[in-house]
């Protein structure tokens, strides 16, 4: 008889409590607390029915959390307040003004609803069980954004198409830095100095474009991939949702800090919904089918499983050493340049990713070791580096442009660079230090032109180096001659207008390679007395090791989104043709019998 | 891990598939030069090597292996020079020269 050993090569094991493990998945365990057999499987978030409102209506506004959520106004308008306690709806206290198109941030017990049509700069305060007027905002806002709490609030945007965003200490409203464009948006931000602006309306119609909120000013970050109005969005800058809008949408999008993602549709397409949560755990209360519904949806993206760890991704086609340049995302990069190994001539050859292979497509220009990269799989940047007819340890400040076909030259920086740090993207990039010469000069990019910013203060190049051209991280640095190298442990952090030191690196070294954003990054690999194995991640504050490669790595390259996400490839030897794919947090979901 | 206990094997790199994600959260897995893999000694790792046609050696074998591989890379970096090049520019130019590696 074939026994689950058999198949499986494991026994069932029994465990007094769920395993956060990824090795689990697909695993059968019993649970000796809840006397339950259990498994984990691959989710990819779904919308199931929560309790309906009492009163139908669209153009509502919420707030809280999927288990303790708030929905108030909307329709036609209404005072209606209703809250919600993860299965049902229960009346509360009215809104002193009835009012719909509004919006507000908080909790179920301390909230505040602000704005709303028509044109009201109207605010109220919630404490649980009644509201206050509070001061009122500078600016009427509708089909607005809002981020943060009731204490330190944020509001931004929406009708009539205004750019303006203004800040609330729970009882005044301050005027800070106006959005690139005025539309009507959905937006979300656990705090008022962290938000994005999603989508929304202009004149013309629906956009797609999203903006980032840094407490200082907004930058234009990736588009969500279906342009809509009247949605709605939770969550954090970091990791955030929207879903529905109008006409009638159903289509749900995740935001890592980087990109949109498409997930499972709402039951029900809607715009104009109530909506709250994270981006793990939300709920769309209402909203118009396009009349006004009752109906509530909540989405369930929970993750389970902890730790992170490295499996093997494809082998390049050509060997990829010294310092090779690498971009993209595990499942769309580019890798390009470096060498074919130890002393080899540089190279111009490229290579493409999908996740499984890579594929050889057009060279590049020049060919060149040590560059900084930027962007995308499709529309990228590749900075300075070395090339022929210099020695290759010389750098450059030439700047090649890929369009996903070929690549052009474009202005050059205004100083050399290579084995810099980079960060952005093709049209908001971010190039800093340099190991020959060694220099802390650090420049941004805007599209057009190269503007020299404040350098880094420690100088020197090999930095692993992540972010956006606001929000960078240079990990370890070269300040030159010969090993073992000072200041390679030292690790700063770019805020848009300055460096400063943030928290070492566990181990020094150099050679290393990083990929994700400022919050939240993974450094691997380095040479320290030879190729090393060691993985680190970071979370905005403090390093912690995580698993090791188990190939060592020292002058790689590699690419990622975000820390949770990404790719080592190349480098010198023990394996300068290979890569190796790192895996946190895949959203999982323990199921029992 | 220093009391644990390892498998020794030679087997190529394929890439996609060779380690999984499951392999590098159930055991400890570690490259070395030839194609010498160690991993922990346990029951999905012989699997492991058993699922990529790996061969298995003993430690001395495996040692060996390796050994030889960094002598030839050690040799070709030796014989690596330009003439008036400092052992700093050297080391810029080429990386550090190849060190022996102790198989665990």
């Amino acid at each position: 008889m074939t026994t689950y050993k058999a198949i499986h090569g494991k026994t069932v094991q029994h465990l007094a409590s769920d395993p956060d493990d990824g090795a689990y998945e697909g695993q059968l365990w019993f649970n000796t607390t809840s006397s339950d057999y259990k498994t984990i499987t691959r989710v990819a978030g779904s919308w199931s029915a929560g309790g309906a409102l009492n009163t139908a209506r669209k153009e509502l506004g919420g707030c809280g959390t999927q288990t303790a959520g708030l929905a108030f106004g909307g329709g036609g308008p209404d005072d209606e307040v209703e809250t919600y306690d993860g299965s049902s709806w229960t009346e509360v206290g009215d809104l002193n003004t009835a009012r719909k198109k509004l919006e507000g941030m908080g909790t179920q017990t301390a909230a505040v609803a602000c704005g709303g049509a028509e044109d009201t700069d109207d605010a109220e305060l919630w404490d649980g069980s009644s509201w206050t007027e509070t001061g009122n905002m500078g600016t009427a806002h509708y089909y607005h954004g809002t981020a943060g709490t009731s204490t330190a609030g944020f509001a931004f945007g929406g009708g009539p198409y205004t750019v303006n965003a203004e800040t609330f200490n729970g009882s005044t409203w301050t005027e800070v830095a106006n959005l690139n464009t005025a539309r009507l948006l959905a937006g979300f931000g656990a705090t008022s100095t962290a938000a994005i602006a999603a989508g929304g309306y202009i004149s013309t119609g629906a956009v797609a474009s999203v903006e980032s909120w840094n407490n200082t000013a907004w930058t234009e970050v990736g588009d969500i991939n279906t342009a809509r109005y009247a949605h709605s969005g939770v969550g954090t800058q970091g990791s955030g949702l929207i879903f529905g809008g109008t006409p009638n949408v159903a289509h749900t999008e995740i935001w890592d800090g980087t990109s949109w993602t498409e997930l499972a549709n709402l039951s029900t397409g809607r715009h104009a919904s109530g909506g709250a949560g994270t981006s793990k755990l939300a709920f769309c209360a209402g909203g118009g089918t396009p009349g006004a519904v009752t109906t509530n949806e909540e989405w369930d993206f929970s993750q389970t499983i902890g730790d992170g760890a490295w499996a093997t991704g494809g082998n390049t086609n050509t060997a990829h050493s010294n310092r090779p340049t690498g971009i993209g995302t595990q499942t769309a990069a580019l890798l390009a340049g470096g060498l074919t190994g130890g002393g080899a001539p540089l190279q111009d050859n490229v290579e493409e990713y999908d996740g499984s292979s890579w594929t050889e497509i057009a060279d590049l220009n020049a060919a060149r070791a040590t560059a900084g990269g930027h962007g995308t799989s499709t529309a990228a940047l590749f900075t300075g580096g070395t090339k022929p007819p210099g020695s290759w340890t010389t750098a450059y400040d030439d700047v090649e442009s890929w369009n996903g076909t070929s690549w052009t030259e474009i202005t050059d920086m205004n100083a050399i660079h290579g084995d810099h740090g980079s960060a952005g993207t093709q049209t908001s990039a971010l190039v800093y230090g340099t190991k020959s010469p060694h220099t802390g000069e650090t420049e941004t990019w805007d599209g057009s032109s190269w503007t020299e910013v404040g350098d880094l203060n420690a100088v020197g190049g090999n930095a692993a180096s992540f972010g956006t051209q606001t929000a960078a991280i240079a990990a370890g640095r070269d300040p030159g001659g010969a090993p073992p190298y000072a200041q390679k442990g030292q690790v700063e952090s770019w805020d848009g207008s300055s460096w400063t030191e943030v928290a070492d690196l566990n181990t020094a070294r150099e050679g290393m390679e990083g990929f994700g954003i400022s919050t939240n990054g993974l450094v691997s690999g380095g040479y320290i007395t030879a190729a090393s194995a060691l993985t680190e991640e970071w979370d905005g504050s403090s390093w912690t090791e995580v698993a090791d490669n188990p190939v060592s790595r020292q002058y790689q390259t590699a690419a990622g989104g975000t820390g949770t996400l990404g790719l080592s490839i190349g480098g010198n030897a023990p394996a300068p043709a290979g890569s190796e794919e790192w895996t946190k947090g895949q959203n999982v979901k323990v199921i029992t019998d | 891990m220093a009391n644990d206990i390892y498998n020794y094997s030679v087997m190529e790199n394929t890439g996609k598939g060779f380690i999984t994600h499951d392999d590098s959260s159930t055991f400890w897995i570690r490259g070395f030069l030839g194609n010498v893999w160690v991993a922990t000694d346990v029951r999905e790792s012989r699997h492991w090597v058993a699922r990529n046609n790996g061969v298995s050696k003993t430690k001395a074998e495996a040692q060996a292996i390796s050994d030889a591989v960094t002598d030839t890379l050690q040799a070709t970096w030796d014989d690596d020079n330009v003439d008036g090049e400092s052992s700093a520019e050297k080391i810029i130019r080429l990386g550090g020269r190849p060190v022996d590696e102790v198989i665990p």
